[in-house]
């Protein structure tokens, strides 16, 4: 069963209408991510773990390595960086934790944090559930 | 300001470096460290503090703060401590070994810089590895313990220096606990480490017999050396 972070996240990429999305941070994903081109989404995957990364993915920091991503940009680990929004550009979801794991150098307490974090202008969707925030929206 | 450039050749000049901001010690520790190297250093050396403090010390020469200032945020709280890796910094250069003020020399500390060759050396946290603590987390853990940095300039302390540069306000963001988390993810290939058996650490592990370097870095609410009813207070003091 998918994680309910994830579910939320996917459910919205249905919705999304794009057809390409740079899948950040992925950590551990559900296969369903990785069948979207089934369903008409072009996707490609960054990580920096080498335990995740297959051959669609790219072992990168996409915060510290010169790294060219998709204008739809998932991000499943706020937590883990600097925000993605403030070197990067486009349409974003992006998904904060605040379960306070030793890696995580970025508490993520609210959508209120991720919108303000990432200069979120125009706000699609967000949500909060139980230690994690979402949010839907584009800084470009 | 200008300063003179000081050019070091084998072992004819050490720069000794520490660092001196805020509250959390007194100039006393500069000068107890000061004469700590007196007495267990043989050769010219120079002594330098960076600080924003006047210290009236004898032999202690001021610096002010290199690029990096001490600006306490919530992150990365020992900035300035990267300063040391800019090439010709304060145009000193040669043979140069910065030392925290929370460390306590007990032996010869030749034995430690006579060691250096071409790769700079960093103190480990040892008992870390001997415990096993997980050292993957670039925020908060670190395998690296920058008590001591014995270096000079190089192709690859140029290669540190750029990459603080060039990504230095991720660095602040990303490396919560500050220059050892960033050392250690970004540059832990570059380093040599002080022997096993040259240093240990007093709040973590069980003395090192004829260790060099004792280090007393405090991480929650344990005690600073100058709150130690203790040997090693004892030995700091002189």
């Amino acid at each position: 069963m998918m994680r309910e972070d994830h579910r939320i996240v996917f459910d919205w990429l249905m919705e999304s209408g794009w057809e390409e999305v740079s899948l950040v941070a992925t950590g551990r994903i559900s296969d369903r991510f990785y069948s979207i081109k089934s369903l008409g989404i072009n996707h490609h995957c960054y990580d920096m773990d080498p335990a995740i990364v297959r051959n669609d993915y790219t072992l990168c920091d996409v915060i510290f390595d010169p790294i060219t991503l998709s204008k739809n940009i998932i991000n499943f680990n706020a937590q883990k960086m600097y925000p993605i929004g403030k070197v990067h550009k486009g349409e974003f979801i992006i998904i904060g934790s605040a379960d306070k794991h030793p890696g995580d150098c970025n508490i993520v307490t609210s959508c209120q944090q991720l919108i303000d974090q990432n200069k979120i202008h125009t706000v699609m969707r967000t949500i909060e559930i139980p230690n994690y925030s979402i949010v839907w929206g584009c800084n470009d | 300001m200008r300063y003179r450039t000081i050019v070091s050749y084998g072992d004819v000049m050490t720069s000794f470096f520490c660092t001196l901001w805020g509250d959390k010690y007194s100039i006393d520790y500069v000068r107890n460290l000061h004469n700590a190297v007196k007495r267990n250093y043989d050769g010219e050396f120079k002594f330098y503090c960076q600080t924003d403090r006047e210290l009236h010390i004898e032999g202690v020469h001021e610096l002010p703060f290199g690029k990096y200032k001490p600006i306490m945020d919530g992150r990365f709280p020992d900035k300035p401590k990267l300063n040391f890796w800019e090439p010709n910094c304060w145009g000193i250069s040669g043979r140069k070994v910065f030392l925290d003020l929370d460390v306590v020399i007990l032996g010869n500390l030749n034995s430690i810089i006579e060691l250096y060759s071409e790769r700079p050396i960093i103190n480990k946290s040892w008992w870390k590895e001997d415990q096993g603590v997980q050292i993957d987390h670039i925020a908060y853990s670190a395998l690296t313990n920058g008590s001591i940095y014995v270096w000079e300039d190089t192709v690859s302390t140029k290669v540190i220096w750029e990459h603080i540069n060039k990504y230095d306000k991720f660095i602040f963001f990303t490396c919560v606990a500050g220059s050892d988390n960033y050392l250690t993810t970004f540059h832990l290939d570059k380093f040599n480490f002080v022997p096993r058996d040259k240093v240990f650490s007093y709040h973590n592990e069980d003395p090192v017999k004829n260790a060099v370097l004792c280090t007393v870095e405090t991480i929650s609410d344990e005690k600073e050396i100058h709150q130690l009813n203790s040997w090693i207070k004892e030995r700091w003091n002189g």
